[in-house]
Order: structure tokens, then sequence, then C-alpha cells
């Protein structure tokens, strides 16, 4: 029998922008540590694997994009292993605005204070203004960005593999790359599987060849069952291509489901949701970041002009490509 | 008396011994607990020290605790993040004890070097600090406040980019967590020298000082600094207080490991340890009346 793993996209209230108006989420404290604490026990419950912790450590301007509270990934796995057993966490981490060894101290520790249930997910973060929190002007390039996560994992893990256990001193780490220059021994414990979980979700050529390369597991965007083939199989190749056996990767597909005992309660649920999600928030303009096209001057109700649009260089592709594509084929 | 501890992680403690160390002092009346990790005490542990008051903030209700955090390797905005982060889970017991010095295992493993002593390690620590506060303080009180019925959730206007620029540092913010029940941790650190004492008291709430001299050093350098004598664990009651009145500090911070914990929450309750009501680690230190929330240096 083939097992199914599932994976939840661990917020206060819920993945859509509009769940914070909904009547039942408590909104009385932000951040909410009991709302965490509710969906993390509730998905352990329900046999999940793993919570997911999405993070970019930016301000966000604006006001259609509250959905959570940003706070560190790694401080709200330690808190929340004292409600569950079995249930990992995955925190997101951005290898261009991290150094290695701190987060590999810092992941270390967490994986004890889980007792082994901690992941990373690698990004390598997109856009400016982050790089400004972080004593840069601009961002790297998009391959700059994905060389230095390379090597970030690499650093990384050989830190680990290297790190002190209970029978063992750690030995010394010698690194001169490009983006790092590390000569050090680990001085926290070593994970108990030897390292943390290594999660990836990049969907472009380098992306996808990291993943193929360093990933235990991939959340995909996966628009259409062709795409999602297309994509599986891509991943599959390509760590075979780096000698790794292709089932040791595990591509965890991304859906964003409406629950309701019936149909007509997901589809109430969801036009509620949709209703808080819009008003007033500047939707006009979220789009035309995402989709690098200033769409102020089209008409709101009229059709996308997609003969205009540029090819996406730097946001998030795969939601660029997924929402034109769904939209056309509505259209 | 204000009594703290400095519980230092060795190579043997478990998590168990860690958070049964940790109640015991937070039973005796002890007002704060500082963890030190590897990086401050150059021996392997399993844990490092934010993360572990992630966890304690959830397995603790009064103590304050006090993560002891680079003030020179890393970046600032990600310390003035997780420091958040707990202040926000623990309700307002966080604390940042500033790591000034250079570990053995820390001076190869990132990307700035210390290359030019120990008064530019000083200086570099003294604006890390000044960096997390303005990012601390880059939202005005009542900037969050989700309002369902309207659909705001924050109002941007009163949230301000800090805009910092030194030659080492270059952080736009603002910070994108909302203030927290503190504002901000309770700053703490380590003053060893003279030197120390001129740039770390003023760039802090709570010194820890060796002896009566530095006492005075700290005291001198910022009046409005609680200075606390930092002392080991195997001396009895009396020889403790005597020490703390000959350097007129506000209170003690006594030196422990997991394994020597209980006696450091014996000798804290023998002194008469009281945390000052109030729920945050500012109140129970009365320093919530006193506490600043930034600004940059002159
Ligand atoms: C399920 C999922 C979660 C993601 N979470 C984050 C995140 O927390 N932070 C982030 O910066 N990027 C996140 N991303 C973006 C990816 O890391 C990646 O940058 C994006 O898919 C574009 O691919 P590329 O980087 O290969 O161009 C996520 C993507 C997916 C599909």
């Amino acid at each position: 029998m083939k097992r199914m793993h599932l994976s939840l996209n661990l917020t206060e209230y819920g993945r859509h922008s509009g769940g914070w108006r909904h009547a039942v989420s408590d909104v009385s404290r932000i951040p909410n540590l009991e709302a965490y604490r509710h969906a993390v026990r509730t998905a352990e419950r329900g046999l999940f694997d793993q919570a997911f912790i999405a993070d970019t450590p930016v301000h966000n301007w604006g006001r259609s994009s509250a959905t959570t509270t940003r706070i560190d990934p790694l401080e709200i796995a330690a808190a929340l292993s004292t409600e569950t057993e079995h249930i990992a966490i995955i925190a997101t981490l951005s290898t261009s605005y991290n150094e290695p060894y701190d987060v590999a101290r810092r992941a270390a520790s967490v994986d004890t204070i889980t007792g082994g249930r901690i992941g990373i997910n690698y990004v390598a973060s997109t856009g400016d203004a982050t790089a400004r929190n972080f004593h840069r002007a601009r961002q790297l390039p998009h391959d700059e960005r994905y060389a230095r996560s390379n090597e970030f994992i690499e650093v990384a893990t050989k830190l680990w593999a290297n790190a002190p256990t209970a029978d063992r001193p750690g030995s010394r780490v010698v690194h001169h790359g490009r983006f790092f220059d590390v000569d050090a021994v680990l001085d926290v414990r070593q994970p108990m599987h030897g390292r943390p979980l290594i999660v990836q979700a990049g969907s472009s050529a380098e992306g996808r060849d990291l993943a193929a390369r360093w990933a235990d597991a991939i959340y995909a965007g996966g628009s259409t069952l062709e795409r999602a083939q297309e994509y599986y199989q891509d991943i599959k190749a390509r760590a075979a291509a780096y000698g790794r056996d292709p089932d040791s990767i595990k591509v965890l597909l991304g859906i964003a489901p409406f629950l309701g005992d019936t149909a007509e309660e997901a589809a109430e649920l969801q036009a509620v949701l949709d209703a808080n999600h819009a008003e007033g928030a500047d939707l006009v303009g979220h789009l035309s970041d995402l989709l690098e096209y200033d769409l102020r001057a089209h008409d709101p109700e009229g059709p996308l002009p997609f003969d205009l649009l540029p090819e996406v260089k730097s946001a998030s592709v795969s939601q660029a490509t997924l929402f034109t594509r769904m939209r056309a084929r509505r259209t | 008396m204000i009594i703290t501890a400095q519980l230092a992680l060795g190579p043997d403690s478990t998590l168990d011994a860690v958070e049964s160390a940790v109640r015991g002092l937070e039973a005796a009346g002890v007002a704060a607990v500082c963890l030190l990790d590897a990086a401050d005490t150059g021996a392997a542990s399993p844990f490092e020290s934010t993360t572990l008051c992630g966890r304690l903030a959830s397995t603790t209700s009064e103590i304050g605790l006090v993560a002891a955090n680079s003030a020179l390797y890393g970046f600032p905005y990600h310390l003035a993040r997780r420091l958040a982060t707990v202040d926000h889970f623990s309700d307002g017991r966080s604390g940042w004890l500033l790591r000034t010095g250079t570990a053995a295992s820390e001076q190869s493993a990132y990307d700035w070097r210390s290359t030019r002593g120990r008064t530019a390690e000083l200086h570099r620590a003294a604006e890390y600090a000044e960096i997390a506060l303005e990012l601390w303080n880059s939202w005005e009180d009542g900037a969050q406040y989700p309002d369902k019925v309207t659909g705001d959730y924050k109002d941007d206007s009163r949230i301000h980019a800090i805009d910092y620029r030194s030659l080492a540092f270059r952080v736009e913010g603002p910070l994108d967590v909302p203030p927290s029940p503190q504002r901000r941790p309770v700053l703490f650190a380590e003053v060893g020298t003279a030197e120390e004492a001129g740039y770390l008291a003023p760039a802090v709430d709570v010194a820890l000082v060796p002896d009566a001299a530095l006492a005075e050093a700290a005291r001198e350098a910022d009046p409005t600094t609680l200075v606390l004598l930092v002392l080991p664990v195997d001396i009895p009651a009396a020889e403790a207080s005597r020490r703390r009145t000959e350097a007129a500090a506000a209170g003690v911070a006594l030196e422990c490991s997991t394994d020597t914990a209980d006696a450091a929450a014996a000798l804290a309750a023998a002194l008469g340890a009281t945390r000052a009501p109030g729920g945050t680690l500012a109140a129970a230190l009365g320093l919530a009346e006193t506490l600043t929330h930034g600004g940059r240096a002159a």
C-alpha cells in the first residue's frame, strides 16, 4: 500500500487571507500562540506528518497582505513542541539572509527540543525589500541566489555531519567557497537523525536542481495534472542524475481545500472568505506586483491583457503562471 | 532582593534537567534566568540559548527568560525578530544577554571577523543593540488593530522604516512583528573591564559585574543601569549578602549549572528573592517605568 504524506501550511487563521475576519478567528492577541497550538494539535490528530511555517523576513506594506503574523519559525517550533508528540515542524529559512553556522546551531537545538521533529524549508528569498533588512541594497540575481543556496546547504550539512554527539566531540569543518568561508566546529549537539529534514519549493530550473540534489521533500505549486506530472518526472530524473534514489524525494503537491460537511457548506465558506479578502484591499496593485505588470490602466472588470504580460522574472513565478493559466481557462 | 541566575548549559544537559532547574529557580522567586550556551561557556551542549527560551516560554509562567545571543555575529534583524517572538510567547518575560565575546567556535565561522580589537567589538555590539532597539520601536502603539468589520489589520502610517546606516550595518526595517507585551526584551550585559562598563552599561538595562569596582564603573557610565553582582552558588547567604552590600549592587546573579540549580534556588530563597508583581520581566526587576524604547545614540 502506498502511503500519503500530509503537510499543513500552518498559520493562525488558515491560509486564506480573509481567514482572520471569519467569526471563529480570535484576533484578540496577535500573534496568537493558542491559535497555532490548536492548529498543530488538530493536524496531529488528523495524522499529518508535518506542519510547515512559511517565512519572509520583511514587513508587508499595504492592505491586502495580512494573512498571518510573521515571527521566527524556529522559536515557534520550539514553543509548539510541548503540544504534540509526532508531527514535525518545517521551518522556512532564507539562504540569502542567514549564515550556515547560526542556522546549524539553532536547528540542531530545536531538533533536540522537539525530539528530532524539525525540518528546514530552504528558500532563496525574493525581493529587494528583504535584502534591505540585511545590509544589501538589492537582492542578488536569481542564479546567484541559488548558487548561494547550494553552498549554504552544503556547509550546514557538513557542520551537522561533524557535530559533537554523546559519544564523541565535534570535528572541524573547513570550507572556503564563493559565498562562505568557514573553519569551525559546531558547538551544538548533532541532530537525532544526523541532520534536520531538507525541504525545498523552487520551481525554476535552478530551484528544481537544488531540490533534486538535496531535498527530502518538495512543496510543488502544481496547476494542472499534466504540469504536475511533468514536474514530478523532471524532479525524479534530476535526482537520478545526481545519483540519488528517486524514491528518496517526496513531492508534496499544494492544494487549498475549503472544508464543509457538504459541497454547499464548503462553497459557502469559500464565498464568506473571498468576500472578507476583497473588501477594501488593493487587489489590482497586488496582482500587478505578482505579474510584474501595472494593470491599473486596465478595466478591473475586463479580461486580463494576456498579450501584454511580460514573462515573470523575479517574483513568484509559479504563482504568476498558475494565476494566468487559471484565468485563461475560465474565460 | 532581585536575584537572577546565570544557568550554564553543559554537554550533559537534558531538556528535562534544564526545565526542572528553571522551574526550581522560578519557585524560589528568582526574577530571571540567563541561558548560557556553548558560545558563552566553550563547552558544546545540546541547546542554543534563544531557541531554548522559545520552549521555556511554553513551560514556565513567571520567571524572566534571558537569551544569550551574539551582538557581534549574524544579523540584528533576525535577533530582533527572535526575541520579539519569545516576548510574545512568554507574555513579556524576555531578555537579551548581549554576547560581546568571540567564542573559539565562532571566530572563523561567520562572515564578519573580529580583527580590530576589543574596542571595535564593543562599538559593534553597541550598534547592534541600537538597531534592535529601533526595530522594536518601529511600530507605534495602536498600529496593530485587527478590525474584522472594516478589514483593517494594521495601520501602515504608524509603522516606520528605521533606515539605519553605519559602516558596519544597513537595515531598512521596520520589523515585521507587531509590538510584544513588553515592547522589547530587557537588555543585559556582562561587564568585566572598565572599557566594557563604558560601552555596555549605557547600552543595556542590567549590568552584571564581578566586583565592587566594576559595579561603581557601571554606575558611573550610566546611573540608571541596574547593577547585579555575579556570585558563585557555593557561598553562605550571609557572605553573599555582605558582598552585595559592599558593591552597593541592586541584587545578585547566581552562577549555576543544571547540577547546581537546586543550590542556587536554595541560596536565592535564603536571600529573600522577590519578583516585583506586574508579570513582565521589566516589572519584576522594577524597571517597567524606566525602560526606554530605543532611539539612536546622539
Ligand atoms: C508551498 C510553497 C511554500 C513556499 N514558501 C515560501 C516561503 O515561506 N518563503 C519564501 O521566500 N518563498 C517561499 N516559496 C517560494 C519558493 O521558495 C520559490 O521561490 C518559488 O516557488 C519560485 O521558484 P524559484 O525560486 O525556483 O524561481 C514557497 C513556494 C511554495 C510552492
